[in-house]
């Protein structure tokens, strides 16, 4: 007895420590048996899913996200946000062709629940709620109350039986080539995160728990909670598979094949499906030693590209596995989408990305990088650090618009462009002159005068406007975050973002958890410097407003202008006046430069309209500077940041040549 | 095509002043622009640093930010199109001069000039029908695009769509050398014929196409020249990041535009050469004694020239004194 006691207690211990060293809570597991009808593009499946309330409140119901139902028809909200177009296609076809898809749960049967078996057919008690908006014709959200509630810690089984048709591809999922590509995300009847107090937003004085399951929306679809996924695929057996995970089994009957896949701590599933695939294979050494198989399904007439894939891939890696932390799955699954499924191209699923590129794009033009990397960087901002991209799209996108703006900084921006004034100069596009870095392309996709402060970054993705999505959720956070990593300094800001990494990853951090890690890490209080540019549409804008060498006794009193700093015997008087144009604040460095060569340096609070240095000094000054380090990548007018007492034009003539020459070759054609 | 090739060059050689006429031009009103471009730059940013950062190469941030100082520009632009068309209608206006010029052995500013303010009314007339015939290129390639479409509905691979598109663009580019073509023989139909502007396009098509390669094969040769030239000049300009470097850039940027100019109008010799060689015969035994009702005062041909004609292309003007 003693020994079964002490077995027992091994095997509990055993149970325990196993618990304790899974790397997610494993709240949302789900076993699923699909099998694919190419021909009528559907899919029909059987779902086994086992949710576990982590919270202390007995919960009487459980929501699920129906995403595919989003393309059910142009009721949808996804739909109506969208205009009906996303990512730049439209859906095509007449209204009563085969392009929508939807998914339809045949029956839901409660096999167990807090431990005890039942067998209970839910089905009739499923409905569709919408709790973004009013919009009754959405079913992308439904719900069903329980005959009786899961308890504090307990779990719930359950059996879903549904058929998901397929959309033809406009945005992420769906079909194209004609059925010969499938790109099957968001397919699968999802349940949504139940958040206790204290979870996230939600107070720890609060009295009970809530769930969180948004909408199908326009710009955003991911927050989920992590879970073990395994997937039975079944496909004709001409058609090559990449999924989420490690691929367990692989069996054929008849003309079909079954492929299993596994993997554990992830929080979607999705996969693709094409007999056009060309498969290569290649690996990498993650830092802890483990080996990670990258596969690369290429159209064909993208295999010579395979390289620059694998390339982007690696690059990433080693980039993230040093700014954060260890990638910690064994498998990652690039997906070349076919032509005319571009709209599946460019996106993110655990352990699996698809990518975007076109037949013979030149090596200057690294819009393939671009997109491998990014979707690769969402592996961290998304794939672990599970943010909820609904509420705060900016943990998700702004941060993974860091990674890659970094990466193809460090590893694409060439020699010239690392000297250049933000380390990037040619890492988007260097053909036929035309040279950009990524980094430029991405802050430009903020600064602009009509961009700048139109919105904030932190709410709903889907109150944003027009073309705010992308440049709040990610050009300015992409901006922002290199401002930070700038004023932290290289070393400062590494150990910011790993200890974020450590702490949050397999969790569901916030803008605050982000906030109150950057405060802890450095011993500085950032909130300012974050309230201005998260939570407020201030820009920010300093100048060089005037530069002066000789002694003028009437100079105008500029209003706000801060006291005169330093005053020296000498042949000048020197004035230097510093503005600050726009209404976020921060702390600038200044620079003046002398004929004699002498330098001034000085920080300057911002805090004032204008800052005014006088000096009187044997020498001129030559050239005055703000932001002399560029570090405010964030400043939205970077042509105003210094200012030289003498003209230079050389380079204005450079290029009035060089349109008049262009001009003239265009004006012969008229001759 | 080779003996009309010849001819051009000699008669572009022989008549330098015209290319000197036609560059002066070009560079006058290309020019103007670049000054407004340059004091525009200069007004915003001379003090500003970012001279340095221009002479450098492409700075995407600099043009980035000029939306803060977007306005000037704007209105820089507008001034362009004005300037255009400007130029456009001067050309109009020297191109009966040239031509003229072309027919003669020597050049003679006066005559240029007279001959320019005869035939300007009617060879504004071919511009705009010319700038009709732009639509032609256009609509070949909206139906190889409209074709790619098709294609792509049920294609797997944006490969044959993506050189679909780039053999439509081409037909459409050789469309539209078709009608450039076209619009030149139409000149020479205008200022030789004495056609009414339709009439001379109208049978200036037909000459086109009958005679198409060897049109077709001069405008190539002497664009291989230009090629050649702006090849060569390319791999030796320098990288203009120094005043001195700039200057060096421009000059070598004006030899390119001065040689474009000078196998522009030899290619109009070469292609007037062989207008003449191949003008049919029909044609001549029409041309009409008395000027075009549309012209207000008679058309004056060109003064005979003192000497012999030195090619069968110079019997046209004997035919045209026959008729008087």
């Amino acid at each position: 007895m003693k020994r079964i006691t002490s077995l027992l207690t091994l095997l509990l211990f055993g149970i325990f420590s196993a618990r304790a060293q899974t790397a997610s809570p494993r709240l949302a597991n789900y076993d699923i048996i699909a099998s694919l009808d190419p021909e009528s593009r559907t899919i029909t499946a059987t779902e086994i899913l086992t949710w576990k309330n982590h919270s202390n409140d007995t919960v009487p119901d459980l929501r699920f996200h129906l995403y595919l139902n989003a393309f059910k028809n142009r009721n949808s909200t996804f739909f109506k946000e969208s205009g009906g177009q996303l990512r730049g296609i439209e859906p095509e076809g007449k209204e009563d062709e085969n392009i929508w898809g939807f998914v339809e749960i045949e029956s839901m049967k409660l096999l167990s629940l807090n431990g005890k078996e039942e067998s209970i057919d839910l089905t009739s008690r499923l409905q569709f709620i919408h709790p973004d908006d009013d919009n009754k014709d959405d079913q992308t959200v439904a719900q069903i109350l329980l005959p009786s509630p899961v308890l504090p810690k307990g779990e719930a089984k359950l059996e879903i039986k549904f058929k998901s048709k397929l959309p033809k591809i406009f945005a992420r999922t769906g079909y194209a080539a004609d059925g010969k590509f499938f790109l099957v995300a968001q397919w699968f009847p999802k349940i949504g995160v139940y958040e206790s107090p204290g979870d996230r937003y939600v107070p720890l004085t609060a009295s009970k728990g809530q769930w969180n399951c948004h909408q199908f929306h326009g710009n955003s679809e991911f927050f989920a909670d992590f879970g073990v996924y395994r997937v039975a695929i079944t496909v004709p057996k001409s058609y090559v598979v990449g999924a989420t995970g490690v691929l367990q089994s692989q069996t054929e009957q008849g003309d079909l094949k079954t492929l299993v896949y596994y993997q554990e701590d992830v929080h979607d599933f999705a996969w693709a499906a094409s007999p056009l695939f060309q498969v290569f294979e290649d690996s990498y050494k993650s830092k802890d030693g483990h080996s990670i198989k990258l596969t690369f399904l290429a159209q064909p007439q993208h295999a010579d590209q395979a390289e620059r894939h694998f390339l982007a891939v690696k690059n990433a890696l080693e980039w993230a596995e040093e700014w954060l932390g260890v990638y910690p799955y064994s498998s990652l699954t690039i997906v070349d989408p076919a032509y005319g499924g571009g709209g599946a191209g460019g996106m993110e699923y655990p352990t699996f990305i698809t990518a975007g590129t076109f037949w013979k794009i030149p090596l200057g033009v690294k819009t393939t990088e671009i997109v491998t990397v990014h979707e690769f960087g969402h592996q961290y901002f998304y794939g672990m650090l599970a943010s909820n991209e609904f509420e705060e799209a900016w943990l998700d996108e702004g941060m993974n618009t860091w990674l890659e703006l970094s990466v193809m900084r460090r590893y694409y921006a060439g020699e010239a462009g690392k000297k250049s004034a933000f380390g990037d100069k040619t890492s988007a596009i260097d053909f036929l002159g035309i040279r950009i870095g990524d980094v430029e392309q991405s802050r430009s996709g903020y600064t602009s005068p009509s961009n700048a402060k139109r919105d904030t970054i932190v709410k709903p993705v889907w109150t944003y406007k027009r073309g705010g999505y992308g440049t709040f959720s990610y050009n300015k956070p992409g901006t922002m975050m290199l401002t930070l990593e700038n004023i932290l300094g290289e070393e400062t800001m590494k150990i910011v973002m790993r200890t974020y990494f450590e702490r949050f990853k397999f969790k569901h951090p916030t803008t605050r958890d982000f906030i109150r890690t950057v405060n802890e890490a450095t011993g500085k209080d950032f909130t300012p410097f974050f309230n201005q540019f998260l939570y407020s549409t201030l820009a920010l804008d300093y100048a060089v407003q005037n530069l002066s060498n000789s002694a003028d006794e009437n100079d105008e009193e500029l209003e706000g202008a801060t006291d005169a700093t330093e005053k020296k015997q000498g042949d000048y008087r020197i004035k230097v006046v510093f503005e600050r144009k726009e209404e976020a604040v921060a702390p600038m460095d200044i620079l003046i430069k002398f004929e004699d060569g002498t330098e001034f340096r000085d920080v300057w609070d911002g805090v004032a309209r204008y800052k005014i240095y006088e000096f009187e000094k044997p020498a001129k000054a030559v050239a005055a500077y703000i932001d002399s380090e560029n570090k405010y990548l964030l400043d939205v007018n970077r042509n105003n940041n210094a200012l030289t007492a003498k003209p230079e034009t050389a380079g204005f003539w450079k290029w009035a040549m060089n349109a008049m020459f262009w001009l003239q070759n265009f004006l012969l054609i008229f001759a | 095509m080779i003996k009309a090739i010849q001819t051009g060059l000699k008669k572009a050689k022989t008549h330098w002043q015209i290319s000197a006429l036609v560059y002066a031009l070009n560079f006058v009103f290309a020019l103007g622009f670049a000054m407004a471009f340059k004091n525009v730059l200069a007004d915003e940013f001379a003090f500003r640093d970012v001279s340095r950062r221009l002479l450098e190469g492409f700075d995407f941030t600099f043009l980035s930010d000029m939306n803060y100082a977007s306005g000037s520009v704007t209105s820089l632009f507008k001034t362009l199109n004005w300037l255009v068309a400007g130029y456009i209608l001067t050309s109009a206006f020297l191109s009966g001069g040239i031509i003229a010029s072309l027919r003669r052995e020597e050049f003679s500013l006066p005559d240029f000039f007279a001959d320019s303010a005869r035939y300007v009314g009617r060879f504004v007339a071919l511009s705009a029908f010319f700038a009709l015939t732009v639509l032609a290129p256009i609509v070949v390639v909206a139906i190889f695009s409209a074709i790619g479409n098709a294609m792509s509905e049920s294609a797997i691979s944006e490969a044959p769509v993506m050189i679909w598109t780039v053999v439509g663009i081409g037909l459409g580019a050789i469309t539209l050398a078709f009608f450039y073509l076209a619009f030149e023989v139409a000149k020479f139909e205008v200022a030789c014929e004495n056609k009414k502007p339709f009439r001379a396009y109208m049978s200036a098509f037909k000459i086109t196409l009958k005679n198409i390669a060897s049109f077709f094969g001069i405008m190539l040769a002497f664009l291989l020249c230009v090629g050649v030239i702006g090849s060569v000049l390319h791999l030796l300009a320098p990288k203009g990041e120094t005043g001195a470097g700039v200057f060096a850039l421009a000059l070598m940027q004006q030899a390119l535009v001065a040689s474009r100019v000078f196998f522009r109008v030899a290619t109009m010799g070469a292609l007037l050469e062989k207008y003449r060689e191949v003008r049919p015969k029909q044609e001549l035994a029409e041309t009409p004694s008395e000027p075009v009702s549309e012209t207000t005062e008679p058309i004056q041909e060109p003064e005979p020239t003192k000497q012999a004609p030195e090619n069968a292309g110079d019997a046209e003007i004997k035919s045209e004194q026959e008729t008087k």
